[in-house]
């Protein structure tokens, strides 16, 4: 019998999921895939497979969207392998996936044209990552300028010879005027 | 009347619908059970991609010729780089089965000589670009980057990013880092001069982004080397100093030093957490700042990187070991020596005792005991927890 049973509850799983912090992730950074972009920008999106029923009536807007546009994003994107599966009596689907081996899918039942078109735009400008709450909306390859302040930084070069505790490092600094000072600059009359 | 009937009854408005959240009472456990021997059996096995019906080998290499920036490369030369020697001894190519996967006709040809010329090629155009950005650095350090950006794994890392791993028809599945980065090395010997440097343009030189040098060219001694560079610079003396420490008798002390250059110059500062190690990080700070390699260096990259005459860039640059005086050691260190054993226990535990426990003093696990109990509503026993289940037999 092993010392810690594994119980059958749900919330192990999750604080599991929570921190592995991958596929159920809710907040990151914002992250380059294999530094694409620095030198040169290739799409993430690698295929793009959409399925259809002829005949079904909640197929009709992804239909209209391969009759008339699907051949022309093919042209316009040589780098993505487009694929049309007519399956009898299926849900209508669009499955993506991308470069770093994962697979996105938007059920597109009862969708209209448009609608199927502008997912498919999304598919194309993702990265394959999933989307999150942003911790920072800000990212820099190149670490802090002045780099990152320790106990060490702006310590005067006077401690170093000097004995502590020495009255002149534990003095409060302030800009404001203490009384003492305004009663020596103001001396009563 | 009967087809009349019959309208009526098909109509959506006559359908029950059922609620499918909702178990019964032994249905529950029943799922339960059948999850729980899921888990144990595990994973189903990985299949690979071509097995899948939305898979046409032509097409993906015509995406990825694109994808890659090499279009015009015809499909028989892509098929030859991307074949591993071992894909003819499978048991079904053998056996000349029709299409083995992942596609195309089995052919005779193999990648074993298109490695070779590859990894010749991204070599030196590699080399070229480091010359080019690190004039000043030895050749030593340039043979160390571009040994670390042309091992398997961080050629894998970029071939399995570009797609590589489901297109290269080799013996064994899944691919193996090996096997992925040879149909790299593979690529760069089918293409032309010119697209080679837009390969190591494109996708090898950005890796050096997160590069840390230092780690990657760790000399054995690098203050007896920043001492004769420097020598040969015309400085007289070069000294470490300590310029701050803190907490010398805690778990983690800090040391700050710097090399100084005839008493006057920092040449380079660094912390650690003993003497010897802050000594060592200072005197490879100095070196890569003498080197030219600091944190505000602009890598040219794209076009601005591909317009840069990198032909001229072939001579290597200077060596270590004619620059250092020959009684310095130059080789970097050696991790197959074992590690120097820790103190002697007995010596750990007086030093403890009469340095670091008069100073810190005894901890407050006993005054603390609430911040350290598992609380009252866990006071209960593990009995119920450690009850057999069907579930916890493994």
């Amino acid at each position: 019998m092993p010392s810690v049973p594994r119980v059958d509850r749900l919330k192990p799983i999750y604080t599991a999921a929570k921190a592995l912090n991958f596929g159920w992730r809710f907040s990151d950074f914002l992250k380059i895939p294999a530094y694409n972009g620095i030198s040169r920008y290739t799409n993430q999106l690698h295929r793009i497979t959409v399925r259809f029923c002829k005949q079904s009536e909640s197929s009709v807007g992804v239909r209209n969207f391969i009759e008339n546009q699907l051949v022309e994003i093919g042209r316009k994107n040589p780098s993505v392998v487009i694929y049309a599966q007519p399956v009898r009596n299926s849900n209508p689907s669009i499955r993506a996936e991308y470069g770093n081996g994962r697979t996105l899918q938007i059920n597109a039942k009862n969708m209209t044209q448009d609608e199927v078109s502008k997912d498919v735009h999304l598919l194309f400008s993702r990265s394959g990552e999933p989307v999150v709450k942003l911790e920072s909306r800000q990212s820099a390859l190149v670490p802090s300028i002045q780099g990152q302040w320790t106990p060490i930084t702006w310590l005067p070069t006077e401690m170093n010879t000097e004995q502590l505790p020495a009255k002149q490092f534990s003095k409060h600094k302030s800009t404001a005027t203490s009384a003492t000072e305004y009663i020596l600059q103001n001396p009563p009359k | 009347m009967f087809r009349h009937v019959a309208q009526n009854l098909g109509s959506r408005n006559t359908s029950i619908q059922s609620y499918r959240l909702l178990r019964t009472r032994w249905e529950r456990g029943y799922l339960k059970d059948l999850y729980h021997r899921r888990q144990i059996l595990g994973a189903d096995p990985a299949i690979s991609r071509s097995s899948y019906p939305n898979w046409d080998y032509d097409s993906e290499l015509y995406a990825f010729g694109h994808r890659i920036g090499a279009p015009e490369i015809s499909e028989d030369q892509y098929i030859k780089a991307l074949t591993n020697e071992s894909f003819f001894q499978r048991a079904d190519v053998e056996e000349n089965v029709e299409s083995a996967q992942p596609g195309a006709e089995v052919g005779t040809e193999h990648n074993a000589e298109l490695v070779k010329r590859g990894e010749q090629n991204l070599s030196i155009w590699l080399k070229r670009y480091l010359r080019f950005h690190l004039a000043k650095a030895p050749e030593e350090l340039i043979e160390a980057i571009d040994s670390h950006l042309l091992d398997d794994e961080c050629l894998a890392g970029i071939a399995s990013h570009l797609g590589i791993d489901h297109l290269v028809r080799t013996k064994e599945f899944p691919i193996s880092q090996e096997s992925s980065a040879d149909a790299f090395r593979a690529l760069a010997g089918v293409f032309s001069d010119e697209k080679v440097k837009n390969l190591v343009i494109d996708f090898i030189v950005p890796q050096l982004v997160d590069i840390d040098f230092a780690d990657i060219y760790p000399l054995a001694d690098p203050l007896a080397v920043v001492t004769d560079l420097l020598k040969s610079n015309g400085v007289t003396e070069i000294e470490p100093r300590v310029l701050r420490s803190a907490g010398e008798n805690s778990a983690e002390p800090i040391y700050v030093v710097a090399i100084y250059a005839d008493k006057l110059k920092n040449v380079g500062q660094s912390a650690g957490e003993s003497l010897a190690i802050a000594v060592d990080m200072a005197a490879r700070e100095a070196l890569l700042r003498l080197w030219d390699i600091t944190s505000e260096k602009v890598l040219f990259f794209g076009d601005r990187a591909a317009n840069v005459p990198l032909e001229r860039y072939s001579q290597p640059n200077f060596s270590l070991s004619q620059k250092c005086s020959p009684g310095t050691n130059t080789n970097i260190i050696d991790h197959s020596q074992p590690v120097e054993s820790p103190d002697n226990l007995i010596e750990a535990v007086l030093r403890y005792r009469n340095v670091v426990d008069a100073e810190v003093g005894k901890s407050y696990t006993k005054r603390l005991r609430h911040k350290f109990s598992r609380g009252s509503l866990a006071k209960r026993s593990f009995r119920y927890l450690v009850k057999p289940k069907p579930y916890t037999v493994a």
